[in-house]
């Protein structure tokens, strides 16, 4: 029925989630198959008719929040609702403004170098981040599912009512709310009857969706970081056997058949027991006295070529060369990737820690006044857990990326430079400058995103529930 | 110079209101600048007694919290307003220096005209903007006294004056010299911070230009080479990478010139906010007030960010370029200047606080603080 589109790169990696997107409202047209002008009518219709009602349902709420403005507990519980349900809303806005730059980054990857050699291990690292961002999405989808279900399981049990606090006899009076999960304004009667089910149906669809559009842009950007980080992973792992290659390229005669078979067996490895200081227990394979690539023979040297100084063909030397201009141009190529998703995402991340930080703030004062299990306790624990979950879910894979980007610096000097060629030795030192600074997602160039990050929101939250506690 | 046309509107305002001097070259006649130096002296004795003026009135109203508090915000200007004034009438010599450094040729290549011409542009456009909201928000000032005046109700000026201006001959002529000192002291203020903007936004683009010279170098080599064909194409690499390196250390030392009233006006701006808080103002006013003292700090720490950000996007250029083929002389060479590189550049106010954003982000979290203190334990 729809003929399959032709993606490549970071598309196809990410279409699950790029379908979800778009089957959530999100105003993403590009990547389908079929893009006759009446199939994009539709679904910029449907794109535009999911807006238009989140937004209403959205006034509606806000209008609600002025009506009862006057009580405190009333003001304070609404106006965290607004603005939990304001991600949302930024995030629509933010996604149908900065489309194009979303595309761009999507597409950096869709050409990528590669080499002979390499292959393998870039098929595995790609295997590995595709599984990790499969995983992530479930886990998002089941999560946003699971809130879902447990909000309108929850508005069922308490007293659906309203706090007002009576202007003569000072005493707070309840007066009577519908049995809703969320507190709005409609214009037709909901207490009981037509209204009631419209209305709960409608907060049910406007629960679910607009979730599902704040956490799903979320998904895109940390599977964005997971991709990179594979690609890390990748670079570090081909490091050994690079220099071993280019230590091929100005020594004498080597075993070139030993040599090209990549090995992916790290055997060689002995970590050192703390007691046992005996260091010729760390050095145990002829490999690490570094014997086999000058000097005393070993495996990799063959000392039976006759014609040929380093004993390669033209096609292996030229193999051998192409692997650093391989490494750089790969590690080049994810420093842009990062590059383009630190300049998508980055204002909408200083949107979301704006906006999270007030809830916060809001939130722990709410939390001052639990008195209790009940619903109260429940709805602002599970408000809570959710707002710092979703600063965690960025945070931990920015503070990902960093470590990576760093830790490349680490893998160049513990593989074997000095066996390599000058030329080798050359490039351990440009990366090695270039790493030192670890690459970082900053939200606008206000703050970093890592996990200091959610250390000092999560911080600043006990503090405030604690000054608050105090003061009560 | 295009790089030096980007301050050109700045100085044009600051010397026709007589806070800048005129540069050396334009001194032709002995007699202007005689008689630019006796005007420059006059504005700032002018303000020097406006502000004097105002001291007495809030010692006067001392008690009067309502007046007091419409005073003291103006006082607070007014004594930033003289702090700079001061800086740039006696370090005039070191401002001069600063002008004439950005006419230096390796600032003004024209292979990047575009990005310094669109740099001058905008630069222009905002000092405009900028001191142009200044000289409405004095217009309207003074709007309100006239109507209060035409209607007989009685005026009373936030500053000391003897004369009885209840005659409207007198009261124009206090009305104009009120209008006059505040129109002065709002450009000044503006014009001044834009200024220094301004330097630091040029700072940036001769980065943004140095990265740009830095990636695309080995193309710039084989480009020389195929025009004439008997130079070695890696003497023409070196050639065109010291070019880079000296381009690099002008920009480093130009912003060494470091003007130690940033501090001030940081703590200013925080002292500010805090206080307008306390006392006791009307809603609206204090949010124009508020907003006026974090566009001010605003701007300079975005600034600074733009220069830190750019200089630290350095190394990434170097590193993008095509260097894996080079010979291994060159590629030792861009390692020493990546081991420089690597410290961006961070301007400081007072050389102790660095602009940033963080910065901007921490005085308002601190003030808040204070604020939320102060109100507690009234």
């Amino acid at each position: 029925m729809m003929t399959k589109v032709k993606t490549q790169g970071l598309v196809t990696d990410l279409m699950p989630c790029i379908r979800l997107l778009q089957a959530a409202g999100h105003f993403l047209f590009n990547y389908h198959a079929d893009t006759s002008g009446m199939n994009m009518l539709l679904r910029k219709i449907y794109s535009s008719a999911h807006a238009v009602l989140i937004v209403v349902h959205y006034i509606c709420m806000g209008i609600n929040m002025a009506q009862y403005k006057d009580e405190v507990n009333e003001l304070t519980a609404n106006t965290i609702t607004v603005l939990f349900f304001a991600h949302s809303i930024i995030k629509l806005a933010f996604f149908a403004f900065n489309s194009k730059s979303f595309y761009r980054t999507l597409a950096v990857w869709n050409q990528s170098n590669s080499h002979p050699l390499f292959t393998e291990s870039d098929a595995r690292y790609h295997q590995i981040s595709l599984s990790k961002m499969r995983r992530l999405l479930y886990f998002i989808c089941g999560m946003t599912v699971f809130s879902v279900i447990s909000w309108v399981t929850l508005t069922f049990f308490g007293e659906s009512v309203r706090m007002i606090a009576s202007k003569e006899t000072n005493e707070t009076l309840t007066e009577p709310a519908p049995r809703l999960p969320l507190k709005a304004w409609y214009p037709f009667k909901t207490m009981s009857g037509g209204g009631y089910v419209f209305a709960f149906i409608y907060q049910i669809y406007f629960l679910l969706f607009s979730m599902a559009l704040a956490n799903l842009l979320d998904v895109i950007f940390c599977s964005w970081l997971i991709f990179a980080c594979e690609q890390l992973q990748h670079l570090k792992a081909i490091m050994k056997p690079l220099m071993e290659l280019s230590a091929a390229l100005d020594t004498y005669r080597p075993n070139t058949a030993e040599l090209f078979r990549v090995s992916s067996t790290d055997k060689t490895e002995k970590v050192p027991d703390a007691v046992d200081m005996d260091i010729r227990g760390i050095y145990s394979t002829q490999q690490d006295f570094g014997m086999t690539l000058r000097g005393a023979g070993g495996k990799l040297q063959n000392f039976n070529a006759e014609n040929n100084p380093n004993g390669l063909t033209a096609k292996q030397e030229m193999l051998a060369r192409s692997a650093i201009k391989y490494w750089v141009e790969r590690h080049k190529h994810v420093v842009r990737l990062v590059a383009s998703i630190g300049d998508t995402y980055g204002t909408a991340l200083l949107f979301h820690m704006l906006v999270s930080t007030i809830t916060l703030t809001l939130l722990a004062y709410q939390a001052t006044k639990i008195n209790g299990i009940n619903v109260y306790a429940f709805s602002t624990i599970g408000y809570l857990v959710y707002t710092l979950g979703q600063v965690f879910h960025f945070c931990i894979f920015g503070n990902r990326l960093i470590e990576e980007s760093s830790s490349v610096m680490e893998a160049a000097y513990s593989c074997q430079w000095y066996d390599g060629s000058e030329e080798a030795k050359t490039f351990v030192q440009i990366v090695c400058q270039q790493c030192q600074k670890a690459m970082t997602i900053s939200g606008a160039k206000f703050f970093n995103v890592s996990l200091d990050l959610f250390a000092s929101v999560l911080g600043a939250v006990v503090t405030y529930f604690m000054v608050l506690i105090q003061l009560k | 110079s295009l790089s030096g046309s980007s301050v050109f509107t700045h100085l044009f305002l600051l010397r026709c209101c007589g806070f800048c001097r005129l540069s050396r070259s334009s001194t032709a006649r002995r007699g202007l600048s005689v008689a630019h130096e006796v005007y420059r002296a006059l504005t700032l004795t002018l303000t020097v007694v406006y502000l004097l003026q105002e001291c007495v009135y809030a010692y006067q109203e001392r008690t009067d919290m309502d007046k007091l508090s419409r005073v003291m915000f103006l006082l607070l200007c007014h004594i930033t307003s003289v702090a700079k004034q001061l800086v740039f009438y006696l370090d005039a010599d070191r401002i001069d220096y600063l002008i004439a450094t950005l006419d230096d040729p390796s600032y003004n290549e024209m292979s990047h005209q575009r990005l310094l011409v669109d740099a001058s542009r905008w630069a222009s456009r905002f000092v405009w903007a900028y001191s142009g909201c200044a000289v409405v928000t004095c217009t309207l000032w003074i709007v309100f006294p006239i109507i209060y005046h035409v209607q007989g109700q009685t005026v009373e000026f936030p500053f000391w004056i003897q004369i009885d201006y209840t005659k409207s001959s007198m009261f124009v002529v206090v009305l104009l010299y009120s209008y006059y000192v505040t129109t002065l002291v709002g450009i000044a203020n503006t014009t001044m911070d834009a200024f220094m903007a301004t330097i630091l936004g040029q700072c940036k683009t001769q980065f943004t230009i140095l990265r740009i010279k830095f990636e695309t170098l080995p193309t710039r080599a084989k480009q020389a080479l195929r025009c004439d064909s008997e130079q070695n194409y890696d003497e023409v690499l070196m050639r065109l990478f010291h070019d880079c390196l000296k381009h690099y250390q002008k920009i480093v030392s130009a912003i060494l010139i470091q003007f130690g009233i940033g501090a001030w006006i940081l703590c200013m701006a925080a002292y500010k906010i805090v206080n307008l808080s306390v006392l006791s103002i009307e809603f609206a006013s204090m949010i124009l007030f508020i907003s006026c003292i974090l566009t001010e700090l605003f701007l300079y720490c975005y600034y600074g960010n733009e220069v830190s950000t750019e200089s630290e996007r350095l190394v990434t250029s170097i590193y993008s370029m095509e260097w894996v083929g080079a010979r291994l002389g060159f590629q030792r060479g861009l390692l020493v200047l990546l081991e420089r590189a690597r410290r961006p550049v961070r301007p400081a106010a007072g050389l102790v606080i660095p602009l940033s954003l963080q910065t901007f982000l921490k005085i308002i979290k601190s003030s808040y603080t204070f604020y939320a203190v102060l109100r507690q334990t009234k």
